[in-house]
Formats: structure tokens, sequence, C-alpha cells
């Protein structure tokens, strides 16, 4: 007889299962809120009381002298407006043309289409630090210099994002209806924009979540290519880090202020996030 | 029936114009450009232009093997990918299990709390983390390139498991309950049924998962950025882009040897029984 198969031991399992997971599973929930929490607690604080603060998680006094130095030392509401508009740019047209190619790679079968699909992997995994030259000479190039077209158009094909869509069309969406719409008559265009895609919003919502943090996140771009009044968020809170006398209270608020429309994004669809993932993304 | 294919095809390149028109511009270009460059001698600091590149053959590859850092960042970079994989993948796996056996109640809010670190990545906390746990484990000075490594990718698998944990939690639903009930019914425990059911079912989907894995984790090796960075404070980018492509080429290499044994050893029944029902279906 098993150990594994023994009633008691089963239940006793059980009991242990009930408790010492939840707690397990909860603390190391904890470590991924952490980082928030404490960034908010060392903003309250000046440069003194951050050095010698510790793990501690005493609140301070200091939040509005910090953020007046933020506003002082950076154009932090320009730099937030331009990365708003960086991100939902990138993240609206990056939907429309991830899910078009993730639904044509998932559907069709024509020629070319593995070479495609594998070109795209060896694509994602090629370090982005290797075109950054070429990237800036092409922009040089356009005359794209210190536009952010420049940096959101490159990233609305995002090969993560269409890797997504594809496994999603394959497991969740049945050849039957493609079908039965085009015998009703409808094109293929019509099938894709009327029927793929209402079905493919929990996936898409995925894909935006992410596009929308990768284009706030991202730095490389932005750093090489705007500057001024142009410049995002990113850029201005690490240039501040640069400084001599880097003020740390305001650069961790820029940074928790920052993260704040991440957090808010997260927030508001986390849930539909979740469910799109669990509702039929596996076959 | 043959005319309905010929339509899919043009209509398949149809939705597939965005993407290549973007993958022209922002991978294909870069890189041949990147490739040529790495047969020249041109420097950072002055225009792309005739005068300024001279051809110097295979110069640059014959010097990156006299460069010292070569070796070593290329066994961290190995090393990297194995451990992180490693690590991911069997605590994600782990976690997944435990959240679904798991009080019902708390299952979102823990699942949506695991994937915080993978969805708000932003600079401050990362970088944060990175290094703390780069010191927790790494000392710079005495310690070797797997202790370097090790620490790394402790640090970096900490943002991924989430993602993967979600995607695991979501597969192990799906499993059909009726099976897991017949085999409960007929003694078998928690354990057995994860290690005789839930992971043959789990199998196809763990092998897209190191794919992915792999893929991300190429993106966010820093053996690789650390190298790069020293070219391009000299501005020899000949040498940068040989050096790039001698490293991608044999991490690929490496990468694509390991998936190809996985791919066999793990798939190969059900390659069997796909090649007998349907020659052409692809994975």
């Amino acid at each position: 007889m098993n150990i594994f198969d023994n009633a008691l031991f089963q239940k006793s399992i059980y009991a242990f299962l009930k408790y010492g997971v939840l707690a397990f599973l909860i603390l190391f929930a904890m470590t991924t809120i952490f980082p928030f929490v404490y960034s908010i607690v060392l903003s309250t604080h000046d440069q003194e009381g951050i050095s010698s603060l510790g793990v501690s998680m005493g609140l301070g006094i200091d939040l509005v002298e910090n953020y007046n130095e933020l506003l002082q030392r950076t154009a932090f509401w320009t730099g937030i407006t331009n990365s708003a508009i960086i991100a939902i740019l990138g993240t609206v047209i990056s939907i429309f043309f991830c899910s078009m190619c993730g639904y044509s790679l998932a559907v069709y079968k024509f020629k070319g289409r593995n070479v495609i699909f594998g070109i795209m992997l060896l694509s994602m995994m090629i370090p982005p630090v290797l075109s950054l030259i070429p990237y800036f000479l092409i922009v040089d190039m356009l005359g794209l210099m210190n536009t952010h077209f420049a940096v959101w158009v490159p990233f609305t094909i995002a090969p993560m994002g269409i890797f997504l869509v594809r496994q999603y069309v394959v497991a969740s969406i049945p050849k039957d209806l493609l079908e039965a719409a085009k015998l009703d008559g409808a094109g293929e265009f019509r099938i894709y924009s009327t029927i793929v895609m209402p079905l493919l919003k929990p996936s898409l919502a995925t894909l935006a979540i992410i596009q929308f943090v990768f284009l706030w996140n991202n730095f490389l771009q932005p750093l090489v290519i705007l500057e001024g009044d142009k410049a995002v968020i990113i850029t201005m809170i690490r240039s501040m880090q640069g400084t001599p006398d880097a003020p740390m209270g305001a650069i961790i608020l820029g940074s928790f202020l920052s993260m704040l429309p991440l957090i808010l994004v997260f927030v508001v669809s986390s849930k539909q996030m979740i469910s799109g993932l669990t509702s039929g993304a596996v076959k | 029936m043959h005319k309905l294919d010929k339509t899919n095809q043009s209509s398949a390149y149809k939705f597939l114009v965005p993407f290549l028109i973007a993958f022209l511009l922002v991978n294909l270009f870069p890189y041949l450009t990147s490739f040529y460059v790495s047969f020249q001698y041109w420097s950072l600091y002055t225009p792309f232009i005739g005068e300024n590149i001279e051809f110097v053959k295979a110069e640059n590859y014959l010097l990156i093997y006299d460069e010292r850092g070569f070796f070593a960042s290329l066994l961290n970079v190995l090393l990297f990918l194995v451990f992180s994989v490693f690590i991911i993948h069997s605590l994600a796996l782990l976690f997944a299990k435990l959240i679904s056996i798991s009080a019902k109640k708390t299952q979102g809010i823990i699942l949506i709390a695991f994937i915080v670190p993978f969805v708000v990545n932003t600079n401050a906390t990362n970088v944060g983390l990175i290094e703390m746990g780069l010191f927790i484990f790494y000392d710079p000075i005495n310690d070797g390139v797997i202790l370097k490594s090790i620490s790394e990718s402790i640090s970096i698998s900490y943002q991924f498991v989430g993602f993967f944990t979600l995607i695991y939690y979501m597969v192990l639903k799906s499993v059909p309950k009726n099976i897991i009930e017949a085999a409960q019914l007929d003694g078998a425990s928690i354990a057995r049924v994860f290690l005789s059911i839930e992971l043959p079912h789990l199998k196809r989907m763990i092998v897209m998962m190191l794919v992915l894995s792999m893929i991300m984790m190429m993106q966010s090796a820093r053996g690789f950025v650390d190298i790069i960075n020293v070219f391009f404070r000299v501005g020899d980018m000949g040498l940068a882009s040989a050096f790039s492509w001698t490293f991608i080429f044999l991490v690929l290499v490496f990468i694509m040897t390991v998936l190809l044994i996985l791919k066999y050893r793990l798939l190969k029944s059900r390659l069997v029984k796909y090649k007998r029902v349907n020659k052409k279906e692809v994975l």
C-alpha cells in the first residue's frame, strides 16, 4: 500500500494544504507588492531620512517638499503626457496589426507561412541592442528625429503579440464558424472584423496590457531619439538619477508616480486579463 | 475548393502586409546593416558615410577571440538561460498546482498579485530588485561566472515566474474533471493525479512555454549587454557588430539544439499521430 493512498495521510495533507500553502502563497504574493508600498514610504522622506531608514515602514513628512523638488528639476507632467501619447497610440494600433497578423498565421494555409513564423520567432530572440544603431540611422534618414512617431511605430508589430493572438485563434476559434460566415457570403476582411475580433477580446486585452506596459517602460529608443520637451518620463527620471546631488526622495516619488498609470491599467484590467486567459486559450 | 484556397492565399498576404513592412524596416534592414558594418571599421562618432567606413575583411571576427570577456560572457549567458528556464518552469508548475488546490476564494487575488512583477516591471522596481538579488547571492570580486549566472537568473526569474504560473494554472484548469474524479475514486492522491494525469496533459504547453521563456530570457540576458556596452563606449561599431553576430549565432545554435531534442523527446508520440491523420498539420 502506497503511503500517498492512505486515507489519514490524505486528510492531514489536505489540512496542511489549506493553511500552509495559502500562507506560503500569500507570502510570495506579498513580495510582489512590497516594492510599491516601500516606494510610497520612501517618497515621504528627505535625503537623510532615506539613507537612515533601513527597512522600517514609518512615514515621513516631506512628501510635498519632494513633489516641489521633482517639479523644479524636471518637466514632470510634460513627460507623463508624452509617455501617455506614445503608449496609447502604440497600443491601439498594435492591437489592430497584431491581431491581423496572428489571425492570418493561424487560419490560412499559404506558401511561406512556416517561414514567416520562423523568422518571427528568430527576430524575437535577437536582443534589441543590436538594432539600435541602424534604427537610429533609419530615423535620421527619414527625418523623424525627436518625434513621437518614430518611437511607437516600430513596436506596433510585436512578434510576441502576434504569437499570442495566433495561439489564441488556433485554440479557441472554431473553423466551422469561419466557414459558415464564408458560406453566408462574408468577405475575408469582414469575417475578421465582425466575427473574429469580438471573439479575440480576451487575448487582445492581454496584448493591450503587455504593449502598454512595454511602450510606457521603453527606455532605449526614447533615450536615443527624444530630447527636450518631447522626452518621456522614464528617461527624465533616469537623467535625474545621473546628477551629482540627486534628490532621492524626489526620484522615488517620480518613479512611483510614473508607475501609477501602469498600476491603474493593471488593476482595472487584471480580472479581464486573467479570465481571458483562463476561458479558452488552451485546447 | 481549389478556388477558395487561392482567395485564401491572397487575403492571407493582405493581412500580413503591416507585419512585412515593419519587418523590413525594423528588423531586416537594421540587421543587414549591422551585418555589413561587422566587416568594416566605423566609429560611432563619425557620420555613417563612405569615407568614414573602411573595409577590414573578417578582422573584427578574429579580434573578438582575443577579447578576454568573450568566452566568459558566452558561458554566462548560456548558464543564465539554462538556470533561469529551469527555475521559472519548476517554480511555475509548483505554484500553479499549489494555487489550484488552495482555497477557491483567494485564487484570483493571489494570481493577480503573482503577475504584478511581470506586468508592472518598471525600471524603478526592477533595477532595484535585480541589484538587491545580485548583492545577496553574489560577490562580484570573489565569485566566478557560475555564481554570477545563478544570481542573475534568480533575480530575473522572479519577474517571469508569475506569468508562467498563470499559464500553467489555466492549463491545469482545462484538464477534464471527470478523468481526475475517476482517478480519485480509484484512490489516487494529489501527487499521483499531478504526476500521471495533469503533467502529461501539460506536456505540449510546457514545450511551447519553454520556447517562449527562452525568447524572453534572451532579451533580458545581462552578460550580453554588459560586453556590448564596452564597445559602445569605445565607439568601434564594427567590432561591436561582429561580436553580437558571433554571440547570437552561438546562442541560437545552443537553443535550437535544445529545442530539437525536446521536440523529438517529448512530442514524438504526438508527431507520429499527427502524421497519420494529416500530413500537413504543423506544431
